[in-house]
């Protein structure tokens, strides 16, 4: 990727161009009502499911870029301040030479709480006329006071207090360095001396005085245990009218809510909870709009005028082939329900019609051609940097071969061929990163872990294939359940699971059970997977429910066990749909 | 010049170790004693070599001490180096032996003896070949070596330097750790074990997907390890990126990056473990590599 030469960027948002994040950003479908709250809110999901991008644009630089862009009167009910986690700071780990666990803690907080200060003055240092003159020396005299440091008057006391920041933050390292930890506990700094009355000191500002400040912290699964805890006990704090907590974490990492006294926060008492990973129905789901909206908004960035599906459209033989194969389905449902309703005709074109075109396929034939709009957002599993992926290389490849003379906004479409070549080579690739070796870059996974999670992945292809070709009821499902899950089978299976995740080759998400309404885990594999094994990226409704023990079974090379149902069985509705 | 040296080591199973060691002390006769480490979880691989080692310690009259370590307790390990390598013995000359050595213990003795004495020497052997298939796997989360981790500025962005091998699932993995602004990635030259197709090439591929990517052909067997090289490149963006170091290419390099970090030390060394080696990782003994490493320059003698 370089100089932006391409609409579908999808590189860590932090290291994007702000005027591009502003610009492409969807706001519509992501959860500003939550954000922009008095609530803590966890954002959780994995890797480019969108929670950086959600915290950047929600921070007051880019919503004053954005009111500058759009020439729109900039509010401060709600200031976002951009605390990002994945620094060198955060992950220095010399607290663990330190065998006082109060002391690993004060070390761990001292760090945090200089990143909020600089931050904090950091948002604020480039926001003109927020400390109107009569308030410039007595700011400046209060937060003397308070940091014990004298600040001279005569200078913007934010870029003062981030310069203050930095060298308490230096001075505080090198102490730690040399190892002269006693220095540094004296030294050290915490939220409720430093933050909190610094927050209430802004909040006296004319301009600031009904401000609800949201302290957006980004990978905070990069946090150490000690600063986890800090941050918990902070979301605890009874008063959230001045400032909330905004928490993005990585899902598979299970972030801890256990506070520095050994309390406890609780889910929808103390936080909310939100997703980032959206279940994926259809395109008329919100995600689908959402993919839509993400694609038109960066191509007219790019001077590229068109609709979503008219620049990936899709292969006109594939429509043609599936408008047939939805034909045999619409006979086939005609002759099961005579008197059928028009409901009943057309939920059953949904389940069978594309399962009878791959079914009509001969065994021969090359793989189906993947393209389409559509084909996008299913594979991209409901998750925004996997559809980027395929839409920035196909891009990428229609560029280069144009070469010289073609400029960017002269691209009207993608190819459905080039689509379909694109799609099978990112397939590809994940299948090679699971043949070569999940061991080779996921953490902590042993070699014969790797094998394991490499002979499941294969299973379930082969699983959902069988399903496809010959399961009555439900043959285009591709997520599952588990079912008899015993400790024993939780100690053998979840480590594979949760290497699967950390490979972002498996996503978990939540449902009501068929069985007595609670919500339970469900298995997404990352729908990139089956194109280049001929399956059927779209899906439907439904979960497969396999035995935690033929899961299990599977990691070992055995196929798992397919129950064909027959159409009467599914024509009595007996199975469940979601 | 000291009259005696006392030599650090971590016992391996690989031949080099044995024949290095050997070969070390038949150069260096005035070792007086060895400090051997050695990891549990490879005790039973690298017992018949360090066994060998204690007996020709003790025909030799070899002051000889081992020390247990674990890829599991990086902070006891730290403790029990640094015990070691502080003790009370007096001040003799060092030679570490890093040719087997992972390179976080590498540093954490380079550290320690940076604050005991003016100088150090160091030799690491190549083998004769490397195993073709692997040489290790299951990749641990990477950490900021202790005391090593520099003097980070709040608001500035990550450059990540690296020198790289034959995996390039290891620098990315790195690369998605710190989500780096700036990376600069350093390749051995030459061809060497089909070095350009395993490391080069390959390597190439990252610039397609990070925007700020410096390709950097270094060769971490040259005298400085190309630690000037290192400097100059980095010199320019010092003072405005936090600097992170790491070392997954030739081990020499290790020790131009413990170098760049004695002249700036705001620059962090960042450890990317590995937790299962082949058994079969090389063969045979290969070329010697030998240097100093300066610590204070006017009190070298």
């Amino acid at each position: 990727m370089k100089n932006l030469q391409n609409p579908f960027e999808f590189e860590a948002a932090a290291n994007l161009p702000p005027e591009l994040v502003v610009d492409v950003f969807v706001e519509d479908h992501n959860y500003t009502r939550f954000i922009q709250s008095k609530r803590n809110v966890y954002l959780v999901g994995e890797r480019g499911s969108g929670k950086s991008m959600t915290l950047l644009y929600n921070s007051l630089k880019y919503r004053a870029l954005w009111s500058k862009i759009h020439n729109q009167k900039l509010e401060y009910d709600f200031i976002g301040i951009y605390i990002p986690c994945k620094t060198p700071l955060t992950q220095k780990n010399e607290h663990q030479l330190i065998q006082n666990e109060f002391h690993m803690a004060l070390i761990s907080e001292n760090y945090l709480v200089l990143s909020i200060l600089f931050e904090i003055a950091n948002t604020f240092s480039r926001c003109a006329n927020i400390v109107p003159d009569d308030k410039k020396e007595w700011l400046c005299e209060e937060l003397s006071y308070l940091f014990d440091h004298d600040f001279p008057k005569d200078k913007n006391i934010f870029e003062e207090v981030k310069r203050y920041a930095n060298n308490e933050v230096r001075a505080f390292q090198r102490l730690i360095n040399k190892g002269n930890i006693t220095d540094a506990y004296e030294a050290a700094k915490s939220f409720s001396t430093q933050i909190l009355p610094m927050i209430l000191l802004l909040n006296e500002l004319p301009a600031l005085s009904s401000t609800h400040f949201m302290l957006m912290l980004d990978d905070a699964h990069d946090l150490n245990k000690y600063q986890r805890r800090c941050l918990n006990s902070w979301i605890a704090y009874r008063d959230h009218s001045a400032f909330s907590f905004k928490i993005a974490t990585a899902k598979v990492s299970d972030p801890d809510f256990i506070t520095l006294s050994g309390g406890s926060i609780l889910d929808g008492h103390d936080y909310i909870t939100i997703d980032m990973e959206q279940p994926l129905q259809n395109p008329q789901s919100p995600f689908g709009k959402l993919a839509r909206n993400i694609i038109e908004k960066r191509l007219i960035k790019f001077g590229i005028d068109k609709k979503a599906e008219e620049f990936f459209p899709p292969n006109m033989e594939f429509m043609k082939d599936l408008e047939a194969a939805n034909d045999q389905a619409r006979e086939m449902a005609k002759k099961e329900y005579p008197e059928g309703t028009a409901k009943q005709i057309t939920d059953y074109v949904y389940k069978y019609g594309r399962a009878i075109y791959f079914r009509n396929r001969s065994r021969k034939a090359n793989l189906p051609p993947y393209s389409g709009l559509d084909t996008l957002v299913n594979i991209s599993s409901g998750v925004i940097r996997n559809l980027l992926d395929p839409c920035y290389w196909m891009f990428d490849r229609v560029y280069s071969a144009a070469g010289a003379g073609l400029t960017i906004a002269k691209i009207d479409h993608i190819p459905a061929s080039i689509q379909s070549e694109v799609i099978c080579e990112r397939s590809q690739r994940l299948w090679t990163l699971l043949d070569d070796g999940l061991d080779k870059v996921i953490e902590e996974c042993t070699r014969d872990q790797a094998k394991l999670v490499k002979n499941l992945f294969d299973e379930l292809a082969v699983f959902f294939r069988e399903r496809l070709l010959h399961h009555e009821s439900e043959p285009r499902v591709i997520t599952f359940t588990i079912s008899g899950m015993t400790p024993e089978h939780e100690s053998v299976l979840m480590p594979l699971i949760n290497i699967a995740r950390r490979a972002l080759l498996l996503y978990v998400r939540y449902g009501p059970s068929k069985d007595d309404g609670r919500r339970e885990p469900f298995y997404v594999p990352n729908r990139m997977l089956w194109p280049i094994r001929g399956l059927d990226p779209n899906g439907q409704h439904g979960r497969a429910s396999i035995k935690a023990s033929d899961l299990i079974a599977a990691a070992g090379g055995r196929p798992i066990p397919v129950k064909f149902v027959s159409i009467e069985e599914a024509v009595q509705g007996e199975l469940f749909n979601v | 010049m000291y009259e005696k040296h006392r030599m650090i080591t971590v016992a391996s199973w690989e031949q080099r170790f044995l024949y290095g060691t050997l070969l070390t002390f038949e150069k260096h006769p005035s070792i007086t004693r060895l400090d051997m480490f050695f990891y549990r979880e490879y005790a039973l691989w690298s017992e018949d070599n360090r066994a060998k080692i204690a007996e020709f310690c003790k025909d030799r009259g070899v002051y000889l001490t081992t020390h247990e370590l674990s890829f599991e307790t990086p902070a006891l390990n730290w403790r029990i180096i640094e015990a070691t390598v502080t003790d009370s013995y007096s001040h003799p000359g060092y030679i570490v032996d890093i040719t087997t050595m992972p390179r976080d213990t590498i540093w954490a003795i380079l550290h320690f003896l940076e604050e005991r004495v003016d100088y150090a020497s160091y030799v690491y052997y190549k083998p004769e070949t490397y195993n073709k298939e692997w040489l290790s796997r299951d990749p641990g989360r990477p950490r900021l070596a202790f005391r090593r981790s520099g003097i980070a500025t709040l608001g500035a962005p990550t450059l990540l330097l690296t020198t790289t091998g034959f995996d390039v699932e290891r620098t990315e993995q790195l690369i998605n750790y710190f989500e780096p602004k700036k990376i600069i990635l350093a390749i051995q030259q030459g061809d060497q074990f089909e070095n350009i197709k395993l490391n080069l090439q390959r390597h190439e591929q990252i610039r397609s997907i990070h925007s700020d990517v410096i390709i950097l052909k270094v060769d971490s067997y040259s005298q400085d390890h190309s630690f000037s090289m290192y400097e100059t490149a980095l010199q320019e963006h010092v003072a405005e990126y936090n600097v992170v170091l790491s070392s997954l290419g030739p081990k020499p390099s290790s020790i131009a990056l413990f170098h760049l970090t004695m002249r700036h030390p705001e620059m962090a060394l960042v450890y990317a473990p590995s937790n299962q080696f082949n058994l079969d990782y090389s063969q045979g003994l290969g070329q010697a590599y030998e240097g100093t490493l300066v610590f204070r320059e006017e009190n070298k003698q």
